[in-house]
């Protein structure tokens, strides 16, 4: 885990004791709204629909179970006994009060963690891929990039006020599961020829009212040259950027409108002037950063021991979650364990404070003391002793954080929506809620087989529907709540939007709907060999259409 | 900041500055006071609804509330919108814990 040093921590204790002095201000009437709320908003802190939310950041998704602790310890102490896990590796909070927040952050700073950087126009929190570090196949940890970035636009004073929010998101995998091409920036670590490690940088990507899929810019940065380059990509939005629409504002606007080649130059123009300087990262640097991201003190073992395969055989429940909710760990005899925040009809990424407690102490006792959250709105237990997993799973279904669905179609993303956010045009929650019990049939589900569902309560796209395989936007008809139905959205490797199906539906029709769609793939695929987007990708959206608009 | 959406019978909102609770105006009492229950607060209309947001503004002058508005209600002070009817009834899913 990377450890804050003293100059990180004087940092973020300074940052909280400033925010302590303007809340005085704020209630003392010193500081007007207007005044206040960029420095409230500074601090991770919103006024929502129906109190305010906190956002705090949790750096690449890694947490340790000390920090976990001081999580589920701030939900009971300030808040109501819970928090949400977003899709950008944040935590929120959706009820603490104002005069309480210098007191939550000053907690939060005794374990690491802050809230900044998690809202307004900055380079937001970094988000990487939830396996770094142990996933199979990978070529560098990927963590330790976004800790360069972290540091790099920490504060960085040409960068606290672009156009827009700006959001990077890093894999070290050619499977990319941290949704890389719908960020401001992606990257992705990869090696060259000559076996040197550096990185292709993705731009432009973005969701929201205009979703585009970004594009490689430079299949191939060497990691020297990992800051100067970013820089010279962040200087160019931050000259070009439009600041005079929002709508028109974020990155990938001005990649559409510039043209990608002539993007590409600008870059490279600005980047030539300021390669050879400061920016360049020393191997150094590098080599101080890995080390906080060494492995851990891993056992040598054999990999799928006897006594794991046995309970496989023996018991099938425990096979199926096996079979749904691991993952194949680098290391012989470990596995990537997710732990499922999607149980059937539960609420997508929210944990309770007991839960946040206990799944710290299984941390401790089999994960070497550390957590990943994913932007799947989930949490992993990243290194795990095979022979320990029937004890682990034991332990997570006492806890209802076992369901075997990771990957499968209730495992849904779904935003806050109308029932917190003062955005909302529609709920999210309880149609994920809806979708999650009709198919509560976990022999179902498995026979479906991978099918993302992915839910936003308005187009600003939180819940990722653009690019899920089946994505549902909530939009609002006179007053009604109506469902967007899109199919064929992918926000991995093979990333695409998804297309819209048809007219929208109720909020009592739009189970249904899904549950149509689903149908029509079972029908119509070529064998359970062909998933669900594969289908749509042979198919098109047409044979669905016609199932579910001429059949009524 | 204070618009009208309509000439019918509204309740004023606002969120209370210090725990950002959703309170509602109340005029009918001695002294002005923000509640917590729509079902507390004061149906107001035309000229009464102007006085009241006059006053409800200076509260948020003296640092009580933020970002005071009012909104259309019917008879039994349900919000005429989905969105004010979740903002005042919480949200529509259990939450927390069990
Ligand atoms: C409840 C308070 C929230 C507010 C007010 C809010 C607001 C917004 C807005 C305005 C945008 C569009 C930005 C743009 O296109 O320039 C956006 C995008 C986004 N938000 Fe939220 N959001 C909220 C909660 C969340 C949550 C809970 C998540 C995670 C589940 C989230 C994740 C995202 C993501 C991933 C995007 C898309 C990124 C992109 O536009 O490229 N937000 N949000
Ligand atoms: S998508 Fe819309 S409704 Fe959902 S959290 Fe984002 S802003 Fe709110």
């Amino acid at each position: 885990m990377y450890r804050y040093d003293d100059f990180d921590q004087t940092f973020v204790n300074e940052r909280v004791e400033q925010f302590r002095d303007q809340v005085a201000r704020r209630l003392s009437g010193e500081l007007t709204e207007d005044e206040f709320k960029p420095l409230r908003l500074m601090n991770g802190l919103y006024l929502q629909l129906h109190a305010y939310m906190l956002r705090v950041a949790i750096p690449y998704g890694t947490l340790s179970s000390t920090q976990l602790r001081k999580l589920a310890e701030i939900s009971r102490k300030y808040d109501r006994g819970y928090g949400h896990f977003t899709t950008r590796q944040n935590l929120q909070y959706n009820w603490p009060a104002l005069k309480d927040t210098p007191d939550i952050l000053a907690e939060l700073a005794t374990v690491e963690m802050h809230a900044l950087q998690t809202s307004g126009n900055c380079i937001r929190n970094v988000t990487a891929d939830q396996y770094a570090g142990v996933a199979a196949g990978e070529v560098d940890d990927p963590r330790i990039y976004a800790e360069v970035l972290r540091q790099w636009s920490s504060l960085h004073p040409e960068f606290s006020f672009l156009p827009r929010k700006f959001k990077i998101a890093i894999t070290g995998c050619a499977n990319d599961r941290a949704a890389i091409k719908v960020h401001d920036i992606g990257l992705v670590v990869v090696q060259n020829e000559a076996g040197e490690t550096g990185f292709e940088f993705w731009v432009g990507g973005g969701l929201g009212r205009t979703p585009v899929i970004g594009k490689c810019i430079n299949p191939f940065v060497a990691k020297r040259d990992l800051l100067s380059y970013t820089e010279a990509v962040l200087r160019v939005y931050n000259m070009l950027g439009r600041r005079d629409n929002m709508y028109k504002a974020r990155i990938k606007i001005l990649v559409n409108e510039t043209g990608v080649e002539e993007f590409t130059r600008l870059v490279n123009e600005e980047w030539a002037e300021i390669r050879e300087g400061y920016l360049e990262l020393p191997e150094e640097e590098v080599q101080r950063i890995r080390a906080f991201f060494a492995p851990p003190a891993y056992e040598a073992l054999e990999a799928d021991p006897a006594e794991f395969m046995q309970k496989l055989d023996a018991d099938p429940a425990f096979a199926d979650w096996a079979h749904a909710n691991l993952a194949p760990h680098k290391v012989s005899g470990y596995a990537i364990v997710n732990l499922s925040l999607k149980p059937i009809g539960g609420i997508p990424g929210d944990v309770t404070d007991s839960q946040m407690e206990a799944v710290a102490g299984l941390a401790d006792q089999f994960s070497f003391g550390e957590i990943r959250a994913t932007h799947e709105q989930n949490l992993t237990l990243p290194h795990v002793r095979q022979k320990d997993l029937y004890a682990l799973w034991e332990a997570l279904q006492a806890l209802d954080l076992a369901t075997p669905n990771v990957g499968l179609v209730s495992d849904i993303i779904a935003c806050p929506g109308l029932d917190y956010c003062a955005l909302a045009n529609a709920r999210s929650i309880p149609v994920a809620q809806m979708i999650s019990d009709r198919f509560a049939d976990l022999k179902r589900q498995h026979d479906i087989g991978p099918l993302k569902i992915k839910i936003s309560g308005c187009i600003n796209a939180c819940g990722h529907h653009h690019v899920g395989h089946i994505g549902i936007l909530g939009v609002d008809k006179k007053g009604t709540e109506f469902y967007q139905i899109t199919l064929g959205g992918s926000a991995e490797e093979d990333a695409a939007v998804g297309q819209i199906l048809g007219p929208a539906f109720g909020y009592d029709e739009v189970t249904d709907a899904v549950e149509n769609v689903v149908n029509t793939y079972l029908e119509l695929r070529e064998g359970p060999g062909e998933t669900f987007l594969q289908m749509v990708r042979r198919t098109g959206v047409t044979p669905f259409k016609e199932a579910l608009y001429e059949a009524a | 900041m204070a618009k009208k959406d309509s000439a019918g019978p509204q309740v004023i909102t606002a969120n209370r500055l210090d725990d950002g609770v959703v309170v509602y105006f109340a005029t009918d009492k001695d002294a002005v006071q923000w509640v917590e229950k729509i079902a507390d607060a004061s149906i107001l209309i035309g000229d009464a609804l102007n006085a009241a947001l006059v006053r409800a503004e200076q509260t948020v002058a003296a640092n009580e509330v933020v970002d005071v508005y009012p909104i259309p209600v019917d008879e039994a002070k349900h919000p005429q919108s989905r969105r004010e009817a979740v903002r005042a009834a919480g949200p529509t899913i259990a939450y927390g814990a069990p």
